[in-house]
């Protein structure tokens, strides 16, 4: 033994996950069968090898082959060597030059037996450059088979399950039945029902990821029937924490993050998805269904918003933004993805594989990859996530109190626009009657001069004095030089050229919290200038102006430029020469959101510049036309009709203004001689402005969309998927590489399975229901299968991803083919399947390992001890929150951020990322589930990961389970884990009175018992340790008590509720509460 | 009550019971578990049985990763006659069409922008050496400077990945998680594998992402990922006991709870009961071998004064730099420092030098201080980022500013100790430091060289994971480079 200096620490720790994948290696490798007793220290190791009664190609001969042979002799036509297949019995046994590679019943006449007994390098198979050989054993073993006859088998999982009998005598429940039956004829025994209340903890762990109410857990204990037992399991299996738990472990397959995960790792919003896969649990939605929804919801006919909420499924795929990104690169990496994910989820496969050449061990060829990559080749989602949460295809979900309420006020948003369109149809005649006074109706064009303070409408044509006409001023400006004064079809205008430039005197003297609105028709300047403004250059540009730059228009309000301002652009230039009504309206919100932009009476599409004024604009340099407080000219630019308004225009009153001069020629040509533009002109302000019906409509209208906008508000986007009308198709990818596109394929699946439904379109929709149609061998097997290993900790194969030639083999293939069939047979209900295992006998088994069974099935393949597992992070963290009576119990919504150390995001985020500061919530965020914990990919959180939680990049349909000792540490020292032993103790302290119930009080939320006398003793002794110290130092337990956000109670005595913190903080890290 | 009797375990005492969980749950103990004869070859620092596969250059590694590519036309790919072509075209026939990132791609001119630093050769073998690196100058002599290395990526995120794991895609465990697996660790009381972030001093940087991805173990067991030891805060996450718990309680506290656990093993004879005894000892012990790793006021004044004032201040490089060192002597077999902001598309003339300069004295000082210890000679020190940068102008070129895009097809770096060949400069390039015109080095030959020198044959280091072997050289060709080798 090697001296203990030189040992290792972190890889050792792992004993029990290393024994396992050594035995599960050899049985894969075919050496050993699972019913045998594993090669012991008792045999000698010189011994002839022994071999199996009965010899199975699927069972003994293809592992042995795919681990030796299948790299150069199997299904990749890529890398076959000389020709030769020895995957299938039509290319194996087929006559070649010199003879069938294998001749079924004459080993000595197979060439195959005759490479892998040779001894020379020249000659031997497996080649010595491929660093593997065979053992004698196995050499033997290919020399019976290929002596009995060398018979083939399709692989297993490809056949589809039939209903086996189930063996006599097992018991009510058939789970039970064939495992008893495949223990016994191991010639072991099973261990006895586990204690009551032991069995009580484990079903309450495994159904709903917390530990039992003590109460429940007492009752049950105190009369432990069959029937309280499954009452109290359908208790938990309605609980919404069942439902949290069950989505929890699917949240793993469909990789849910909380952010894209390339890059810049921005914020993604898809929470909705999570709270529907919630509520899919919760109502026991049948696997097929929540398949189809899933994968396909947007393509149901009349989808509803919950059916494409479901489809966030494959939009939970990592994405970048990064800059220089290649679209092609990125679109084939998501649509591999997909196909990886719906693989490994449904069918077990690992179809990625193929993606650059054949599979090497399964019938998946590259051209099949591809027909199956391109149901997903075929969405409308851009490559480049944009670094924003809401990327393209979304959906708006109104908060749940709102869902019915947004449905009515869509229908009745249709309604009213058809209401209007109906009177807009009718409304001719009345217009005509308004229209035939023209005088009248002229009059009643201009916009009522409410709030009018400047109105300047350079129509004078001469001079270089220009009259103020707002209600009251009675004034005019003199420009400092003769504008050029030009004719337009409504008028004259002012070119200012320049110096031509106006003080304005005191008006507009607004401040940030004022209301205003200004504009004016324009012909855009050269360069950049200002047409009005109040803006003192020589004090940090304060003030705000009306600002043209290279022909696009912006507003500035400024305190100080340009740490403390608001600017707010236009996305496009106007076009040059051409008069444009540019006006622009401020609500005195002092945000960048609050400044509208209207180009011709609509409100341009603008781009935020600036948005971060705190100060005041208020400036006492007067009010200019022209330019800022002494340069920047409104160069060559024409303008009329410039408006300052001290109020708020709303966007019908702008329109109103832009139209005016039009509604007024229209009105001016007469009926008969109107153009259609001027026709319309009329007829959208006489409905927009006259018409008492159709202003009524439009009123209601309003109403609406401000109402839905308000609930828009509190809703919330989650990305979904949808289709591009076009038929689905993709390019073969040769070496998997995106820039070397290959021949067009088609939808489809591989051909080893059953076909698509015939007449069906061939999409992600026909892909969905093909996963659950009848004759699909895989998706029940590998659902229920995944189930097991939820509950029971492994699965009956192991390799819960990989039903392939390479992958395990069950452990009970009757049993899982009994529960497969069962499960579709039902319905496809999930909780039934759950409950069936969870009140099996077989789960409620004593988990104890004696020293027989731990010799001859150390990691429990044959069930013959109850389960016992050591908990995943998020249950830990649940059961620890739930014990001290912290745990939030509110379902859904976004997610939170409870207690993580300083720096996890920003050591490794990107200086732009909006997720590169932590900020950690306060209330009830610190203290929800964990499945509510906001998941950045590229810094997950640390507690979790820890626990083997994976990064949520990539779908995983099974964890790992490690022991090292950062997980210790995660126990005793994250704060969340402190703190809840702290309220544990408190709660402990507070309701009972003597030492050894307060004990009880403390490992009865935790263990569902209470310690035995020895344990009891361990723990007092150190307890009174704990109080001895904490009384000589009672700074040290007030500072202990402070750990966490929650207050320790009033009134508890420092020293005595540190002791007991310290004692809950044991029973917390105690192997028994970390495990099921 | 389910009294169990589990000879070998109970007739234990508890100190022998450490020696042997700790030793033999890797080798021998589990192998008495399963029967298995003679599992001897398996090593006592854990790891894989047979391995290493022959004797080992060196026994472990540090690894200066400079996030963002650094220019190896500014630093060490020396190319003069560009001088003479400020502002011309790169011609067609070196460019040859090849992809270029979508933030060039637009460009309608590629105007080369000669380096506006001066190169000197240094060291016995005459390695060409950028005025912006005059601590590594001085270090010719010890280090290999390789500029012929090219890889598959163009952008960042794939290409750091691709560099850590053999894969542009994420989900593959990386290189120092494969040592871990591999050759398992050399110590009892800290990781194997530990990564260090060191923060660059110039807040104008382009910088680029990383993510915990890049020191994941991807499909090998999960406690073969990297262990990131932090400048601020806890050194190892939840490292430090809560206020008001003292060493001694902590102590009082786990001798409590390992007592239960002994009573617990008794009764339910779960192995995985052990391996948490065990795990939580280890965890007490780095409790305080941490802080001792962290701890430099044992430091001589001559090593201070070898790194410079920085390596003092807890997040620098050089801090880093000298945490790499003390943690190597320690036995820790994999540290890598990620330094970030080599990303210069624009105002190379800015930022390039204070990188450099984040960087170049405490690469000196690690190679000198490992030198002086006796430890270069098993130790693999690794400098480099994930891909080169283009000789033609991204953006705007003036004769003293000038930014430049990805280029994955030829980049530079450099490895020192642990049988590479010192003063060696490996690999040319063409004129344009565009095209690599003699010994191209895949990042998979890189791989599996990094390997050959820890004696690891990295066709024979595999792990199976969807059907596959999983290697980190992955299934294309890959080849030792003898001649990077002493």
């Amino acid at each position: 033994m090697a001296p203990p200096r030189s040992r290792a620490i972190l890889p050792l720790l792992v004993a029990v996950a290393a024994t396992a994948a050594l035995l599960f290696g050899l049985v894969r490798a075919g050496v050993l069968r699972p019913a045998a007793a594993p090669a012991g220290a008792e045999r000698p190791a010189a011994a002839p090898p022994s071999l199996p009664a009965r010899i199975g190609f699927n069972e003994h001969v293809q592992p042995l082959l795919s681990e030796n042979c299948y790299a150069c002799h199997g299904p990749d036509s890529g890398s076959r060597k000389a020709g030769l297949r020895l995957d299938r019995a039509e290319f194996a046994l087929a006559q070649r030059p010199g003879g069938a590679a294998i001749v079924p019943g004459q080993p000595d006449a197979s060439p195959v037996i005759r490479r892998i007994r040779s001894t020379s390098p020249a000659e031997i198979m497996p080649p010595p450059d491929s660093h593997k050989t065979l053992t004698p054993a196995q050499i033997a073993l290919m020399e019976a088979w290929v002596r009995n006859g060398a018979a083939y088998e399709e692989h297993w999982s490809f056949l589809p399950p039939k209903r086996p009998a189930v063996p006599p005598g097992g018991g009510a429940n058939p789970i039970d039945a064939f495992v008893r039956a495949r223990i016994e004829s191991a010639g072991l025994s099973p261990n006895s029902p586990e204690e009551p209340a032991r069995r009580f903890r484990r079903a309450a762990l495994a159904l709903t990821g917390l530990p039992p109410a003590p109460a429940e857990a007492d009752a049950f204990a105190a009369a432990p029937t069959e029937a309280a037992f499954a009452a109290a399991v359908d208790r938990m299996l309605a609980s919404p924490a069942h439902a949290e738990h069950m989505a929890r472990h699917w949240l793993d397959v469909a990789r849910y993050a909380d952010t894209h995960g390339i890059h810049i790792d921005n914020y993604r919003s898809i929470w909705p998805y999570r709270d529907w896969v919630i509520a899919a649990f919760a109502a026991n939605l049948p696997f097929d269904r929540f398949t189809v929804e899933q994968l396909a919801g947007d393509l149901l006919p009349d989808a509803t918003l919950d059916q494409q909420i479901a489809t966030g499924f494959h939009r939970c795929n990592p994405t970048t933004s990064e800059g220089g990104a290649i679209d092609d690169e990125y679109l084939a990496l998501y649509a591999k993805d997909r196909v990886e994910t719906t693989a490994a989820a449904w069918l077990g496969l690992t179809m990625g594989c193929a993606a650059c050449h054949d599979h090497k061990f399964d019938p998946v060829s590259q051209r099949e990859f591809y027909e199956f990559a391109s149901f997903f080749r075929n969405t409308t989602q851009k490559a480049m996530d944009g670094n924003i949460a809401t990327t393209p295809p979304n959906v708006l979900v109104p908060a749940p109190a709102d869902r019915g309420r947004w449905t009515e006020l869509n229908t009745a948003l249709q309604a009213a626009d058809a209401a209007l369109a109906a009177r807009r149809a009718a409304a001719t005649p009345d217009l005509d009657r308004w229209a035939g006074d023209v005088a009248a109706a002229t009059a009643s064009v201009a916009l009522p001069p409410d709030g009018l303070l400047l109105h300047l409408a350079a129509t004078e044509g001469r001079g270089r004095s220009l009259a103020d006409s707002a209600p009251g001023a009675g004034r005019s400006f003199t420009l400092t030089a003769d504008p050029v004064w030009t004719q337009t079809l409504h008028g004259a205008a002012a070119r200012l050229a320049e110096p031509a430039t106006a003080d304005l005197g005191d008006l507009g003297g607004f401040d940030a919290t004022n209301r205003f609105s200004f504009g004016a028709w324009v012909l855009v300047p050269e360069g950049s200038g200002a047409l009005l403004a109040r803006m003192d250059e020589a004090d940090g540009f304060r003030g705000w102006d009306l600002w043209f730059q290279n022909g696009e228009v912006a507003v500035h309000l400024i305190a100080s430029w340009e740490a403390d301002a608001i600017k707010v652009e236009t996305k496009s230039p106007l076009k040059p020469g051409a008069w444009t009504h540019v006006f622009a309206t401020y609500d005195g919100s002092g945000k960048a959101a609050g400044v509208r932009i209207y180009l011709d009476g609509e409100p341009a599409e603008t781009k935020v510049a600036k948005d971060a004024l705190r100060g005041s604009i208020r400036t006492a340099t007067p009010l200019a036309l022209g330019r800022r407080s002494r340069s920047a000219g409104f160069r060559n630019g024409t303008f009329r009709d410039l408006r300052l308004y001290g109020r708020l225009l709303d966007p019908p009153e702008v329109a109103r203004l832009a139209a005016a001069d039009a509604v007024r020629a229209a009105l001016a040509a007469g009926g008969g001689s109107r153009t259609e533009e001027q026709k319309e002109a009329l007829l959208g302000h006489f409905l927009a402005h006259v018409d008492p019906q159709s202003r009524e409509l439009t009123a209601r209208r309003a109403a609406l969309e401000t109402e839905i906008d308000t609930l828009r508000k509190r809703g919330a986007i989650s990305l979904v998927m949808a289709e591009k009308p076009t038929p689905p198709s993709a390019r073969i990818l040769k070496r998997g590489a995106y820039d070397q596109p290959g021949d067009e394929v088609h939808p489809g699946v591989p051909r080893v399975l059953p076909p698509l439904p015939a007449g069906d379109v061939s999409n992600r929709l026909a892909l969905a229901r093909w996963l659950v149609a009848p004759g699909n061998p895989l998706t029940a097997r590998v659902t229920v299968n995944r189930l097991w290993q939820q509950i029971f900790g492994e699965g009956l194969v192991a390799t819960a991803g990989d039903f392939g030639i390479t992958g395990d083999r069950p452990s009970h293939p009757d049993l899982l083919d009994w529960l497969a069939v069962e499960f579709v047979e039902s319905g496809w209900d999930l909780r039934r399947m759950v409950r069936l295992m969870v009140t099996s006998g077989t789960f409620g088994r004593a988990a104890h390992a004696t020293p027989d069974l731990l010799r001859k099935d150390p990691a429990n393949r044959l069930l013959a001890r109850g389960p016992r597992y050591r908990l995943d992070g998020e249950v830990l963290r649940d059961a620890a929150l739930a014990a001290g009576g912290l745990l939030a119990g509110r379902v859904g919504g976004p997610s939170v951020k409870p207690y993580q150390p300083d720096g996890i995001w920003e050591t490794v985020a990107m200086p732009q990322s909006d997720t590169k500061t932590y900020v950690r919530d306060t209330g009830e965020g610190l203290h929800r589930r964990s499945l509510y914990t906001f998941w950045k990919r590229s810094a997950p959180p640390p507690a979790m990961e820890i626990f083997n939680a994976p990064s949520r990049e990539q779908c995983t349909v099974r964890r790992e389970r490690t022991h090292t000792p950062l997980q210790a540490l995660v126990i005793w020292n994250d704060p969340q884990f402190v703190e809840a032993a702290r309220a544990l103790a408190a709660r402990a302290l507070a309701g009972a009175a003597d030492d050894g119930a307060r004990l009880d009080g403390i490992t009865r939320p935790l263990l569902a018992r209470r310690m035995e006398d020895g344990e009891r003793r361990v723990l007092l002794d150190a307890l009174a340790g704990f109080r001895r110290d904490f009384a000589a130092d009672p700074a040290a337990a007030a500072a202990l008590l402070k750990v966490g956000d929650s207050p320790a109670p009033d009134g508890m005595p420092a020293g005595e509720l540190a002791a007991w913190t310290l004692t809950a903080a044991q029973v917390m890290s105690l192997d028994e509460a970390l495990t099921l | 009550m389910h009294p169990l009797t589990h000879e070998r375990i109970r007739h234990l005492t508890r100190r022998q019971f450490f020696g042997r969980t700790a030793t033999g749950l890797g080798g021998a103990a589990l192998a008495s578990l399963l029967g298995a004869p003679a599992a001897s070859a398996a090593p006592a620092g854990g790891g894989l049985p047979g391995l290493p596969h022959f004797a080992p250059r060196a026994r472990r590694a540090i690894y200066l990763f400079m996030v963002g590519a650094p220019s190896q036309i500014d630093l060490f790919d020396y190319k003069p006659k560009m001088a003479d072509l400020f502002d011309k075209d790169i011609p067609d026939s070196i460019r040859m069409g090849q992809r270029l990132t979508t933030m060039t791609s637009g460009q309608t001119r590629f105007p080369i922008a000669p380096s506006i630093y001066g190169f000197r050769q240094y060291g016995p073998g005459g390695a060409w050496i950028s005025e912006l690196l005059p601590w590594t100058a001085r270090m010719a002599g010890d280090i290999a400077i390789v500029r012929s290395l090219h890889t598959d990526a163009i952008n960042h995120e794939p290409a750091v990945t691709f560099m850590n794991t053999g894969s542009q895609i994420a989900g593959r465990a990386c290189l120092g998680s494969w040592l871990s697996y591999g050759l398992g660790s050399m110590n009892d009381n800290l990781p194997a594998f530990v990564v260090l972030h060191a923060r660059h001093s110039n807040p104008k940087s382009n910088v680029q992402a990383i993510s915990a991805r890049l020191w994941s173990s991807g499909p090998l067991p999960a406690e073969h990922s990297g262990v990131a030891l932090r400048s601020g805060g806890d050194a190892v996450l939840y490292l430090g006991d809560p206020p008001g718990v003292t060493r001694d309680r902590r102590r009082a506290m786990l001798d409590g709870v390992q007592a239960l656990h002994r009573t617990s093993f008794d009764q339910v004879g779960d192995p995985a009961i052990q391996a948490r005894i065990a795990q939580y000892e280890m965890a007490f012990r780095m409790q305080a071998s941490v802080p001792e790793l962290t701890d430099l006021s044992g430091e001589p004044e001559s090593v201070n004064a070898l790194y410079g004032p920085e390596a003092k201040e807890p997040g620098t490089f050089a801090h880093s730099a000298l945490m790499a060192r003390r943690m190597i002597e320690r036995g820790v077999r994999f540290v890598q420092v990620y330094h970030r902001g080599w990303d210069q598309h624009g105002n190379l003339p800015r930022d390039l030098p204070q990188q450099c300069r984040d960087v170049d004295r405490a690469g000196y000082a690690l190679v000198q201080d490992l030198k002086v210890r006796g430890l270069l000679d098993d130790t693999l020190v690794i400098w480099g980022g994930e891909f080169g940068r283009t000789v033609y102008c991204q953006g705007a070129l003036k004769r003293d500013d000038y930014g430049r895009d990805h280029h994955p097809r030829n980049f530079a770096m450099w490895m020192a100790g642990g049988g590479v060949k010192a003063g060696l400069s490996l690999g040319e390039t063409d004129d344009f430091s565009y095209n690599i015109t003699k010994d191209p080095i895949h990042v998979r030959d890189l791989h599996a060289t990094i390997l050959h020198l820890l004696g690891i044959d990295h066709r024979r280091l595999g792990f199976k994971f969807q059907g596959l072997d999983q290697r980190l050289t992955g299934v294309e060709p890959a080849h030792v480079v003898p001649a990077l080798m002493a």
